[in-house]
């Protein structure tokens, strides 16, 4: 059977399905960290910041047994945990929606211009109009 | 939505893992299925239905 548009097809495994995706990304976000604060003047902060990200990759790659955690961008992921990753992905979306447009109401309330939240803001609209047009386009 | 994949399996003499592996799925899927609480997509309830010689009306049907 031809796999639809809108299905997954087990065999063609992105190559961030690799079980090393996760601990490399929150390494590799350890390492970013270091090199901001170490240009914004604080080495030492940035270090401890990169141990801790160094510390849950180190975990991820421990608990590599787990099925959740397998299944978000491992090796264990099919379509039911494709569907919960969604999920959960619209849930933490609108979280971090809801929590910026509350800083923003805050920095406002402050006597900030609160930019860089209407920047995110921004940003997370646009993508999100852009994600819709193009799966309405596809689907 | 109600099936019988779990009796299906029973009378195959498959582990949930090995159906698994069967339809590219993991285990713990397998058990979702079984338990009801999760619905495959169309592709894996023809992949579920084939492997037991099966209709898809044989192994899902609605409750």
């Amino acid at each position: 059977m031809t796999e639809g548009r809108g299905t997954t097809n087990a065999n063609a495994r992105p190559p961030w399905r690799s079980r090393w995706w996760l601990p490399v990304w929150s390494a590799g976000l350890g390492v970013a960290m270091l090199i901001a604060a170490a240009l914004g003047g604080d080495a030492l902060g940035g270090l401890i910041i990169a141990a801790s990200f160094f510390v849950v990759a180190g975990g991820l790659v421990i608990a590599e047994r787990s099925e959740s955690l397998r299944g978000v961008g491992g090796p264990a992921g099919d379509e039911r945990f494709a569907r919960i990753e969604v999920g959960s992905m619209a849930t933490a979306g609108r979280a971090m929606g809801l929590a910026v447009i509350v800083a923003w109401i805050i920095a406002l309330a402050n006597g900030d211009d609160g930019a860089s939240f209407t920047w995110v803001l921004g940003i997370g609209a646009i993508a999100y109009v852009i994600s819709l047009t193009w799966r309405r386009a596809r689907y | 939505m109600q099936n019988e994949v779990r009796t299906l399996r029973a009378e195959a003499g498959l582990s949930q893992q090995d159906l698994g592996e069967a339809v590219g799925v993991s285990r713990q899927t397998i058990n979702s299925i079984e338990k009801e609480r999760y619905t495959p997509s169309l592709p894996l309830a023809i992949k579920l239905a084939r492997h037991f010689s099966r209709t898809v009306e044989e192994v899902f049907r609605l409750d």
